[in-house]
């Protein structure tokens, strides 16, 4: 199908200026190394708090709960403050430079420009993740963890990825400064990541929607070994509004 | 001119939005947004009245109309996708990826929610609106507030319109004393107007609770009167009343009952009335016909508690001694340190010691009060009973044979080695067995279950529970007596959950394995991907 055809255009086009800049490396292997801090800390205290524990009572603590949740919270707010980096290139520089008018005036349409983009962004995104398999196969060759959390962390992990790349997607198409994209969508995600908290204290019908917008608190119930359609629809709806949106204002911005 | 009417629009704008502000601050100050809104209202009209024309061509323009439609578009969309997700939100699949599946009801509590749903269905058919419902009082602040809303979630997932409510008992007084909820962590689980009070919050527990509201009838229990025993009619207030007792065993599902054993001839009447007796401190004889009453009730497989203060003699401790437990004409002695800090004499001794493995005493963690107890000896029991001493008092301790005669002599009391018997004490014993009678073949007889404590005082109004600071209200006299109920009320149709326990994994690592994780992680791989970056920026700049 042509438009299929015309996505893939894009995709590729972009991938390309991602990984011949050496920018991308730069990111992800910053990225990398902060996570692997975490991890072989967490990791120390982890066995640390399994030899006081073996003095206390057989068993000892859960590998779930006291190493992959804390784990990869700390990643997810990792990709909270990266991903903006990755996005922020998206539409902006194609309007720095110019090309965005001829990116118009093409025979794509919005919608295949604005989905080849995001799949552009999402693929970077996913590569990311790939490189972090090494953690849980290290855990696994050493210890026995659950798998099932295991899994549905990183299924968790995907979807908020797709949500932040959208969200960074977005911004980047509202200004042709990468900078103001970049801190415009490191804001939303942030108050989007904590309005969790503010449902704490409260409670009543307020709180319930505060709780269902933050995007923590669905990837926490996920990183409890939980898979809920609650959660798939969440953030299959979202990705689908905020691409959605971005296409509407990238269309609006063909009649300037 | 031009200017002006910038002026003009910009005032009207921070004017209504100054009212606008003030009226969301506070509604009460309604009379000064008024102000500043009425004045913005007036400029912003002047403005739009002056410039009309110019109005009307920017509401015409195309751009505008197509933003505008894109605008609506984007409030529809969204719309959609809120109504999506509300719908999905209540029908919703969940799976539970866990190992030991702690994120999910067991089977017992998914068939027992079924159970429960057809009785709700049954009872709105006859018109109660409103027949079930469960209020969870926790400290909101705190994780026990989690805890419930993901415990009732759970419930719900399997009964989507169960009724529940999670309500902070100092936010709402009124309805914490409706209930009687004195302290954090209780449930109350109504059905219909029968309400059963919950300690703790966890399925077990709720389950359990859920199955005694909707059973038809409760178990019968039987305090013993007729000789000097404590009344469960008793007001607060009088000496000797166990008011507080009674109001626990009614608020977790047991009927109180108060019968008279003579009354019975044979023990057929009697197990028509009782499933548990108490016999609650007792200070004469027992008459012939009642012990035998009793021996056939509890051969038959009854359920006794018998809390039997010194001094008195009652008939009935030659019927424990043939199940194995002697009653020891004997006071306890209890010089422990706690004593004399919280102002009890060493008369009243403290239980410290519990049985680890026996059902009534094996999590328990507290300390219980014994006023003037006697002590409990275990002897070998007879085939086909186990006997368990449940409750110890510490090593200060001891029995004494001669309390009255060395009190009336000398005023202080001596341990004299050979007559008394050294500490630790046992103050409560459990007994559990069956006679072997003529049964027909392959029955199982009837198994007798008894607790027998050295006293009864302990679970007056006094000493049932302590007000502590007021709110929290500890009570672990009344706990024991609790379990001690609970253990005999055996019931069969209650379930027991094994609470889930997170799969417990050990990481078995060298110090060599540490560092070469560290370094494949921490050097290797981000600088291989640094290395690729800069292999490309080179070939880039050199092409």
């Amino acid at each position: 199908m042509r438009a299929l055809r015309n996505i893939f255009a894009v995709f590729k086009k972009e991938m390309r200026s991602y990984f011949t800049s050496p920018i991308a490396y730069v990111i992800v292997a910053v990225f990398l190394a902060i996570t692997a801090y975490f991890y072989n800390t967490i990791l120390k205290l982890f066995v640390q708090f399994q030899f006081q524990r073996m003095f206390g009572f057989g068993g000892g603590p859960n590998l779930t709960d006291h190493f992959v949740r804390p784990f990869y919270s700390n990643m997810a707010i990792i990709f909270l403050l990266i991903t903006p980096v990755i996005t922020m290139r998206l539409f902006s520089e194609e309007k720095k430079l110019g090309t965005f008018e001829l990116l118009l005036t093409s025979p794509l349409t919005t919608t295949q420009l604005v989905l080849g983009k995001y799949f552009a962004g999402l693929c970077t995104f996913l590569i990311m993740l790939l490189l972090t398999l090494p953690y849980p196969i290290f855990l696994f060759i050493y210890s026995s963890p659950e798998i099932g959390p295991v899994i549905s962390t990183y299924l968790g992990m995907i979807l908020i990825g797709s949500a932040f790349i959208g969200v960074g997607a977005f911004t980047s198409a509202l200004t042709e400064n990468q900078i103001i994209a970049a801190a415009l969508s490191f804001g939303i995600l942030l108050i989007l990541w904590v309005l969790g908290w503010a449902s704490q204290t409260a409670s009543g019908g307020i709180a319930e929607f505060l709780k269902y917008i933050s995007i923590m608190e669905h990837f926490g119930d996920m990183s409890k070994g939980v898979i809920s359609t609650r959660n798939l629809i969440y953030f299959l709806s979202f990705d689908m509004f905020i691409i959605f949106i971005t296409a509407s204002v990238i269309e609006s911005q063909k009649w300037r | 001119m031009r200017s002006m009417m910038r002026y003009i629009l910009i005032s009207g704008i921070i004017c209504l939005s100054a009212g606008v502000v003030i009226y969301i601050i506070s509604s009460s100050l309604w009379a000064y947004a008024l102000v500043p809104g009425f004045v913005g209202l007036v400029l912003l009209s002047y403005y739009f009245y002056e410039n009309r024309s110019k109005v009307k061509d920017f509401f015409i323009q195309p751009a505008t109309i197509y933003r505008g439609n894109i605008f609506l578009l984007i409030v529809v969309v969204l719309l959609i996708m809120a109504f999506l997700n509300a719908i999905f939100y209540r029908h919703h699949l969940r799976w539970d990826l866990t190992q030991e599946k702690i994120y999910s009801l067991s089977q017992s509590t998914v068939q027992e929610l079924e159970h429960l749903k057809n009785l709700i269905a049954e009872r709105k058919e006859k018109g109660d609106k409103d027949p079930f419902e469960i209020i969870l009082f926790v400290d909101l602040n705190s994780p026990q507030k989690s805890t419930a809303e993901e415990l009732m979630e759970q419930y719900k997932y399997h009964f989507r319109d169960l009724k529940y409510r999670i309500v902070d008992p100092d936010r709402d007084p009124a309805l914490a004393s409706e209930y009687k909820v004195k302290s954090y962590g209780v449930v109350i689980v109504r059905f219909g107007n029968k309400t059963i009070q919950v300690r703790e919050i966890n399925e077990n527990d709720i389950t359990n609770g859920i199955i005694k509201v909707t059973r038809g009838s409760e178990v019968p229990i039987c305090f013993v009167i007729g000789h000097g025993e404590m009344d469960p009619s008793s007001l607060e207030g009088e000496k000797r009343s166990i008011s507080s007792a009674k109001r626990n065993l009614e608020s977790v599902g047991y009927e109180v009952k108060s019968v008279s054993l003579a009354k019975f001839e044979k023990k057929e009447d009697l197990q028509k009335e009782c499933q548990i007796l108490v016999i609650a401190g007792p200070m004469t004889l027992f008459l012939p016909q009642e012990i035998n009453v009793f021996k056939d009730f509890m051969e038959a497989g009854g359920k006794a508690l018998l809390l039997l203060d010194p001094g008195v003699t009652t008939g009935l401790e030659e019927v424990l001694k043939s199940y194995g437990v002697e009653v020891d004409n004997s006071y306890v002695v209890d010089f422990n340190a706690i004593s004399q800090v919280i102002g009890s004499g060493p008369i009243v001794p403290l239980g410290v010691q519990y049985d680890r493995f026996h059902a009534i005493s094996k999590d328990f963690r507290f300390m219980t009060i014994f006023p003037v107890a006697r002590s409990l000896k275990k002897l070998s029991p007879p085939s086909g009973f186990t006997v368990t001493e449940i409750v110890k008092t510490g090593k200060e301790s001891w029995a004494e044979f001669s309390f009255v005669e060395e009190i009336q002599k000398t005023g202080k009391v001596k341990f004299d080695p050979g007559k008394d018997r050294e500490g630790p004490i046992t103050l409560a014993m459990a007994i559990e067995g069956s006679k072997n009678g003529n049964l027909p073949e392959g029955s199982e007889p009837p198994k007798m279950r008894i607790v027998v404590v050295g006293d009864s005082d302990f679970i007056t109004d006094n000493y049932f529970s302590a007000e502590v600071e007021g709110k929290e209200s500890v009570q672990p006299n009344g706990d024991f007596f609790l379990n001690c109920i609970n253990w005999l009320g055996e019931q069969k149709d209650l379930i027991s959950i094994r609470p889930k326990e997170k799969t417990a994994s050990k990481i078995i690592l060298t110090a060599t394995a540490g560092r070469l994780i560290l370094v494949l992680t921490l050097f290797v791989l981000p600088l291989s991907i640094a290395l690729a970056g800069f292999v490309i920026w080179i070939s880039k700049r050199y092409m």
